[in-house]
């Protein structure tokens, strides 16, 4: 199917966030948006999957101008949203997962089981999937359950799918399936917009791409017409320098601030043991579920574990809570932005405050609101954090403004320890950049740093050593000297 | 016209945060009752009948003020109207059988202390989400109490014990300045502290409450237990008040505390709501529940007026909570 608009525009409240995109998408095309957060490409693609209605403009499926008012009618016409997150219901089967919605029932409206395992079947096979209809969501990956969204939308008859940073939950491997079925689907004729902060995935699987910035459409080039770096400069409007690697791969002091030794937690992690110096960058790489967060939330007191001793400036400690962990000197930015990182509905200066609550206030615990002011302040000026006032609720910002506001929080805490999970998932490009400068910073003033990340090119440019983690066990430890991103992936994966 | 101003709002985020508040309703609503209830009789604009009608509900508007912490914080506790007749009994057992009235009243308010404090074991140690456990302590209370009361009404006490509702300072009850005074001691430590600041947070995301290495857990059994304190004293204050003890006393009162906190603007997700919201709505339910005797509603039709306010409340609340977020 052939997807035009026109002229498509959106307000919310009175601010323009989408104006004047004239798009258009050809069957057999994957089609990739790119921009800043907040460059109006989430905006444009929920229009298109009705869950916003446009302010102004027309939309034409295959010539003919349709109104998209809800996800429904966008279903109806072929239209469908691949989350980013799968938006699954953990506790049903695959197959009523996928006919979710549109289940056919016999003359008593009873479900017709067979049917829908049998058609399930069918499209799963059809996307080259080997995944029982009948067993439940739960235990499936992020990646499988993507897939299953996808097999929705094709249970639907879709005919133009949307997908939303389908890549930044999934390991590299994982990835590698996805754009398998992308291209099957691609050369049945399905037209694809995919959205990732990647490029290099861009330019692997798509065809054309389009730019946006600060609500307006930039340009839609041919991916092979385009470099990565006339792409960037398309995105920010400024060049940008390249991340160069680590000079100095040695940390010249000998002060070992933390060890860790033979740490163990039933199921989760096993035998782990490192050490980290001040002023170190310690990567750590693998795969999704390696059992690098559950070791980082060990740490940190969140978690608790079996075995093993955690040895803090010569001392052994016990974090028995991320209260007691954060008085040792130890701070963790979780990777979960919304549920562990920011209170949503709630000014951005309470938010970067809230783990200084004896700095804040004074004996009797009355606070001194000047203070919480002139700290957020400082931190929004330093970070170049885009607000309009730290009064401003944390949940309207975007998503690399909340991360370094959770950093700022973070390093007003003055760490000596700070764990940094996964910190530039979801943010783009220019803030990325920045967010590096910030972490080299901090090493090179003796904050030690335990960098998860599960991308290699951010852990090869950012890290002095790296531990490469495979289901709960640390399968190497490498010198920047000699890592590679081959080299990582070989000791992740089996 | 509604849209600049709207514009306006979004672009001053801390004018926005004084305007678009709900206990502004709660404000409204007392004004209309108070309109309404002056034309209903002239008693009304007399303060101190206005006061004197206050007195039996404050031992509500007590309870009502550390619920506001609670549901804050994200939980909730209805078992806060059998902490109170379970405490009054205990309360007449104890003075009945001898032993004094400053050691009956001290296990009057430790025994409430106990029944917070168990609320607040189960529900932070065992996860329990408080609106189920609660329900289940509410009936375990309730039944302690009638177990140890039977239907008997436990009086005697001494005069100078009876009747603190007719004890004044100037024209106002006692119990009135008690309510207020704790009121605005609540407020200030709410507003203005950090142990304040800590229960929104938590009320708003309680796993990034955790990690900000708020204790969230303890904070949470303190006000659980705290509660249970309360309710200790409005258990004593009770029987002053009715000058015996019943296993039925405040019953169904959780609804009528609820109501207060509510209609005085308080989110009922947690992370959201003030005193000074509670202390209106307080007034609010004292001159409704006024009113109506005074127009001769019956006790029975009452309760319909009070159900529909509560319903009320929280359509508003959540409205004006969905508009200020964006």
């Amino acid at each position: 199917m052939q997807l035009k608009t026109n002229n498509i525009g959106k307000t919310f409240s009175g601010v323009n966030v989408l104006r004047n995109v004239d798009f258009d998408l050809k069957p057999g095309e994957v089609h990739a948006l790119v921009g800043e957060n907040g460059a109006g490409k989430s905006t444009f693609v929920k229009i298109l999957s009705g869950v916003y209605t446009p302010t102004e403009g027309k939309i034409f499926l295959d010539e003919k101008q349709v109104n998209i008012t809800s996800p429904i009618v966008a279903q109806k016409n072929g239209v469908s949203l691949i989350h980013q997150e799968p938006q699954s219901f953990s506790h049903l089967s695959v197959a009523e997962n996928i006919f979710m919605g549109h289940m056919e029932g016999n003359n008593f409206s009873r479900v017709k089981w067979q049917d829908i395992n049998n058609k399930s079947n069918e499209i799963l096979e059809s996307i080259g999937l080997k995944i029982d209809p009948k067993i439940i969501m739960e235990g499936l990956s992020i990646a499988d359950q993507q897939m299953i969204e996808i097999a929705g939308a094709l249970s639907k008859n879709s005919k133009v799918l949307i997908m939303d940073e389908p890549t930044s939950p999934l390991t590299p491997n994982e990835v590698g399936k996805l754009f398998d079925i992308v291209n099957k689907l691609k050369s049945n004729g399905m037209a694809i917009i995919f959205i990732s902060h990647r490029l290099e995935e861009i330019r692997q699987i798509s065809d054309r791409v389009t730019i946006f910035r600060d609500g307006d459409l930039i340009t839609t080039k041919n991916i092979n017409e385009v470099s990565n770096e006339e792409i960037i400069k398309f995105m920010i409007g400024r060049n940008i320098e390249e991340i160069e690697v680590k000079e100095n791969q040695f940390i010249k002091n000998d002060e070992y601030i933390l060890n860790v030794k033979n740490l163990s937690l039933s199921k989760k992690f096993n035998d782990i043991s490192f050490n980290l110096k001040k002023g170190e960058i310690l990567g750590f790489a693998g795969l999704v579920g390696a059992g690098r967060t559950e070791v980082a939330k060990s740490i940190f007191g969140a978690e608790k574990f079996d075995k093993g001793e955690i040895i803090y400036n010569g001392e052994t400690i016990v974090n028995n809570s991320p209260n007691e962990a954060i008085n040792n000197g130890f701070a963790y930015v979780p990777e979960d932005r919304k549920q562990m990182g920011i209170f949503g509905p709630v000014a951005v200066e309470d938010n970067v405050t809230s783990a200084i609550p004896k700095e804040i206030s004074n004996s009797i615990g009355l606070i001194n609101s000047k203070t919480v002011s002139t700290m957020t302040n400082d931190y929004i000026n330093k970070f170049n954090i885009i607000l309009t006032s730290g009064r401003q609720l944390i949940e309207e910002l975007s998503g690399g403004n909340q991360q370094k506001c959770i950093i700022s929080k973070w390093l007003l805490s003055k760490p000596k320890v700070l764990i940094l999970d996964e910190p530039t998932r979801g943010v783009d490009v220019g803030v990325k950049s920045e967010m590096y400068e910030i972490i080299n910073k901090l090493a090179e003033e003796g904050t030690a740093i335990i960098l998860i990340s599960s991308e290699l090119p951010e852990i090869l440019s950012l890290s002095h050593r790296i531990i490469v983690m495979r289901e709960g066990k640390i399968t190497k430890i490498l010198n920047n000297k000699e890592a590679t991103q081959e080299k990582i992936m070989s000791y992740a994966i089996n | 016209m509604l849209k600049t101003i709207s514009i306006y709002l979004n672009e001053n985020p801390t004018l926005r945060y004084w305007i678009i508040r709900p206990e502004w309703v709660a404000v409204i609503l007392l004004i209309i009752s108070i309109i309404s209830s002056i034309q209903l009789s002239p008693f009304f604009a007399d303060l101190a009948f206005i006061m004197d009608s206050a007195t039996p509900y404050v031992e509500y508007g007590l309870i009502a003020i550390i619920l506001t912490l609670i549901i804050i914080s994200g939980e909730i506790d209805l078992s806060i109207a059998s902490m109170i007749a379970l405490t009054a009994v205990i309360f007449g057992t104890a003075y009945n059988a001898g032993l004094g009235m400053p050691i009956s009243m001290l296990i009057a308010l430790f025994s409430g202390t106990l029944c917070g404090l168990f609320n607040g074991i189960l529900v932070t140690q065992l996860q329990i989400p408080s609106i189920i456990l609660t329900i289940g302590t509410l009936t375990l209370y309730r039944g302690i109490a009638q177990s140890l009361a039977s239907d008997f009404s436990l009086g005697g006490y001494p005069s100078w014990f009876i009747g603190i509702d007719y004890r004044y300072i100037g024209i106002v009850p006692i119990p009135v300045i008690i309510f207020t005074v704790f009121a605005i001691v609540v407020g200030f430590f709410l507003s203005s502290t950090i142990y304040g600041k800590q229960l929104y947070l938590i009320g708003t995301n309680p796993q990034t409450a955790k990690y900000s290495g708020i204790k969230v857990d303890r904070i949470k059994l303190l006000l659980f237990t705290l509660s249970g304190l309360v309710c200790g004293i409005a258990g004593v204050l009770t029987t002053s008040r009715l000058a015996v003890a019943r296993f039925n006393m405040a019953t169904g009162a959780e609804l009528e505390i609820v109501l207060m906190v509510m209609l005085g603007g308080t989110y009922i997700f947690g992370g959201r709501g003030n005193i000074f919201g509670t202390f209106i709505a307080f007034w609010i339910v004292v001159i409704l529940r006024a009113g109506l005797n005074v127009a001769r509603i019956k006790i029975e039709s009452q309760l319909t007026i009070l159900g529909a306010m509560l319903i009320i409340a929280i359509i508003l609340t959540n409205y004006i909570y969905s508009k200020s977020q964006k």
